[in-house]
This record gives C-alpha cells, sequence and structure tokens, in this order.
C-alpha cells in the first residue's frame, strides 16, 4: 500500500511540474488552455478528479501517443477550471489528420502545440532527450549513413541479403571482438552462411559487399519459426576487429554502455539507439513474455521476453539495437548497463530479448566501459 | 509538509539486494519474491491456453489495475476476448492490452513503431 501510494505521488509530482512548467511558461495562452484569469492551478492528487484524469490519461496514453503529431500527454486545466487530458502536438499540421477526440471517458481532452520535443529524434515518439551529458546538442548524426572506421554501434548495418538493422554492441570473448546484433539482421533468419560479410551500412541505406564490410557472420542462434517454439532470442555475432567497430553510439546518443548488465525489471527506464529512431527513452512494462513474432518467412514464438513501451520506442531498421538502462536518482548508478537486445515490435510496444542468455548463448561480454 | 517529504525520503532509498524483478524499478511495484513465483506459475499453467486463443499475441508478467498481475497482448480489439479470457486467473489480476501485429524489425518492416 505504502509503495502503491509511493508510486502515485512519484507519478503525480511528475505530472504537477509538467503543468506548473506549462503555465510557468506561459503555455496556457493556446489552443483551449486559458491563460489569464484562470483559478489558482490546485492539482491535488487527493482530489477524485485528477485521480480519475490520470487514469484515463494512462489508459488511452499509447492510443494517443501513435497518433500523427502527437508529441506528449499530460494531466491539465481545462477552461473551466476543471482538470483535463492536456495533448501536446507538434503542430496543427502534423496533427491533422489526428482524429483528437473532444472528451475521453467524460474527460475533456486539450490540445498545446508545443512543436517537436526532442530535436535528436530520427522519427516515432522518443522520450526525454539525454540530460545526463552522455550526447550532445551540437551533434546530429545519421545512424543510417555511412560512418567512418571504426564504426559506432547504433547504426545501420546487415547481412547483403537484408535491408538494414542495426549494430547493438560489440562484444569480445577476451580475444577478439564481434558485432552484436539479431539472427534476422545478421543471418537473414538461418540462411545466412558462416563467414558472409556483414556492412554497414545496410545494402538498404547503400552499402555494398564487399566494400562496406565491418566483419563476418560467426554464429547465430537459429530461429524456430513455430507457434509452439520457445525462442528465447532473436541473436547473431559477426567477428569483427577494433578498427572496424568501435564501441560507442554516435555523438548524439548515450555513449557507450557498461560492461555489466543488470536483470530486467518491470518499471525500468531505459534507453536505446538505433537505425532509425535514434535515441529514444521507454520504460520495460512487462517481463516474462510469450509473444508470437511475424517474420518474412514464418511466425515464431519466443518466452522470456521483455515488453517495453511507450509507441514510438522503435521502428522498423531498430532491430538489432542494444537497450541500457536510463539511470537516474538512486539509479544513476545503473545507468547505461545493458538490459536487452530489441528485436521486435508492434505499432504499440517494443519486444526485447534479456541480454545475459545472449551473452551466455555465444560466451562473449560486452566490450564496454 | 513533513509527511512529504519523509514519502519523497522513502520514495528515494537505494534498493536493498533482495529485491526482485517485480519490485525494483523507477517505481516500486510491491511485489514480493513469492507473489512474483505465484504469477510465474499461475502464468506458466495458463500460457499454452491463452496462446491459442484466436487474437492472442502475447502473454507477460506486469502491472494490471495497479497491481502485478498477467497481461494478455491482443491484435485486435479485447471486447470479445475479455469475455473469453476473463478479468483473473486463480485469483491473479488479468489485462488484456491491443498491441496490434508484432513483427521482426528490419528496416522493410516500416508500419511498425
Amino acid at each position: 500500500m505504502t509503495i502503491a501510494m509511493g508510486r502515485s505521488v512519484k507519478s503525480w509530482l511528475g505530472r504537477l511540474l509538467l503543468v506548473v512548467l506549462l503555465f510557468g511558461a506561459g503555455m496556457a495562452s493556446a489552443v483551449v488552455i486559458p491563460g489569464e484569469g484562470l483559478p489558482e492551478p490546485a492539482l491535488d492528487r487527493s482530489q477524485p478528479q485528477v485521480q480519475a484524469v490520470m487514469k484515463t490519461q494512462d489508459r488511452h496514453a499509447p492510443g494517443l501517443l501513435s497518433k500523427p503529431g502527437v508529441v506528449g500527454v499530460a494531466t491539465g486545466m481545462a477552461a473551466d477550471g476543471r482538470p483535463g487530458i492536456l495533448l501536446l502536438v507538434e503542430s496543427f499540421d502534423a496533427a491533422r489528420g489526428a482524429q483528437i477526440p473532444a472528451v475521453l471517458d467524460g474527460i475533456p481532452v486539450m490540445v498545446r502545440v508545443t512543436g517537436k520535443i526532442v530535436s535528436r529524434a530520427k522519427g516515432g515518439v522518443p522520450g526525454a532527450p539525454a540530460d545526463d551529458g552522455s550526447s550532445s546538442d551540437q551533434c546530429s548524426a545519421d545512424p543510417s549513413g555511412r560512418f567512418s572506421r571504426p564504426v559506432p554501434i547504433g547504426v545501420s548495418t546487415g547481412h547483403p541479403a537484408i535491408t538494414a538493422g542495426t549494430i547493438g554492441v560489440r562484444v569480445t570473448d577476451g580475444g577478439n571482438v564481434y558485432a552484436l546484433s539479431n539472427n534476422h539482421v545478421y543471418a537473414d533468419e538461418n540462411r545466412g552462411g558462416f563467414g558472409d560479410s556483414v556492412l554497414q551500412p545496410g545494402a538498404y541505406d547503400g552499402g555494398v559487399d564487399p566494400g562496406d564490410g565491418i566483419g563476418y557472420l560467426t554464429d547465430y542462434e537459429p530461429i524456430v519459426f513455430s507457434t509452439a517454439a520457445g525462442n528465447r532470442m532473436d541473436a547473431a555475432i559477426a567477428l569483427s576487429s577494433s578498427a572496424s567497430l568501435g564501441r560507442s553510439t554516435p555523438c548524439d546518443g548515450y555513449g557507450t554502455p557498461r560492461s555489466t548488465t543488470v536483470e530486467a525489471v518491470i518499471n525500468q527506464n531505459v534507453k536505446k539507439y538505433g537505425r532509425t529512431t535514434g535515441l529514444t527513452k521507454g520504460r520495460i512494462t512487462a517481463i516474462h513474455a510469450t509473444v508470437n513474432v511475424s517474420y518474412g518467412h514464418g511466425t515464431a514464438r519466443y518466452v522470456d521476453q521483455l515488453v517495453i513501451e511507450p509507441a514510438g520506442f522503435s521502428s522498423g531498421g531498430d532491430s538489432g539495437s542494444l537497450i541500457v538502462v536510463d539511470g537516474k536518482g538512486r539509479y544513476k548508478g545503473d545507468d547505461r548497463k545493458p538490459v536487452g537486445l530489441l528485436f521486435a515490435g508492434s505499432s504499440l510496444v517494443t519486444i526485447a530479448s534479456p541480454i545475459d542468455p545472449i551473452l551466455e548463448r555465444f560466451s562473449v561480454t560486452i566490450d564496454g566501459e | 509538509m513533513i509527511p512529504a517529504l519523509l514519502i519523497l525520503v522513502i520514495l528515494y532509498i537505494p534498493c536493498p539486494a533482495r529485491c526482485d524483478r517485480l519490485g525494483r524499478g523507477e517505481e516500486d511495484t510491491g511485489m514480493t519474491s513469492s507473489r512474483e513465483k505465484d504469477i510465474e506459475e499461475v502464468l506458466a499453467r495458463h500460457t499454452e491456453r491463452l496462446m491459442a486463443i484466436p487474437g492472442v499475441v502475447g502473454t507477460a508478467l506486469g502491472i494490471c489495475r495497479d497491481r502485478p498481475g498477467i497481461k494478455v497482448y491482443v491484435e485486435g480489439q479485447t471486447t470479445t476476448l475479455q469475455a473469453a479470457i476473463g478479468k483473473s486467473l486463480e485469483g491473479i489480476p488479468v489485462c488484456l492490452q491491443p498491441v496490434g501485429r508484432i513483427r521482426a524489425l528490419p528496416d522493410d518492416d516500416r508500419e511498425g513503431p
């Protein structure tokens, strides 16, 4: 009970802070948010109306955030002083097709034009930009482009026969170094041959074999295409070298992952850097997941997987991205510790495999900081 | 004011090593190891049956109605499936969540998230 109350306190504080910031910044004069002459915002988590809005917001947040042009959702105050759901949109044009409802479950919905919240986004609806000094506002990289060698992690890669995925991380067996990504990125869903090239960028992004090779397919965990299967990872490694493959993301990423991993837990804040959506942040909302994943050549069941939200955390081309802890506050010490390897998703969720079984499978460790 | 500060202090006490996978997040869920094991066992007993229901694409341990519980991911609408699955299994809360089709995410799969 205490912990549940703690959760709501933190959740409420976050929402209150956002509302206070919005009002404090003078943003209350837009669309239907009242400006001067408003009653004092008296948001109190003990108020049933505020609790009802927060619950409705939580329930609809994935759907709202998946709408075009919508970049955020919060609890705010309507013109009549009642609490309501505040929808942040990039622009009216961007949100034109969003079909934003005026009311959700009896709660008024207000719209505020905020522009893009995350300047470094390559797409999707990333969380807040890194605020830990691990990325630079002066830098904007294109992770789908070709990088000079050694290439960073988190950028376009793939077997010559596929389109493009993401280099997850550099791993080592104590002697050699390898690029870790997915089977369907480096081994073409079990069809790749050992010794096949892996490219940077991937073929979809202009990579050619052998000129853009950064390594050779060394090992992969076969995917069993069956809805009765018990796949635990979609993973492969390619032998590379420190001259071809670096240890860090591009300059607008989170930097170098830590060598020590952590076990995933529910409500853990995480981030990733990937070929399509760059740096995004999200939260692990479920563990021990069993999911059916559709591939180009069949469906495969996975067990003991991680579910990450919100929508927009990943997109096509982010397959293979390393997911690391987004450590703040009391979890600052866990920042950038790997927790999973991204490989699948839907329009609303991202699916990742826990990182430790993958490292054990290939007898490697993270070649990080 | 003092109670509020006290709550904040409690919230930021580092989680001890015994914290388990459901009880150590940015927002603790209040789950004990034995409770987590209970839910895992219930989930294991029902996963095959749940996954065999048309429209179900996944199951997991998660937060359901603000409590640790079982999440069932469905491709489409939840209305008819909710009646078939129910709101709890062996006393564990069950929540259905529409997620659409789950796909691998190479670049040719751009309709993903």
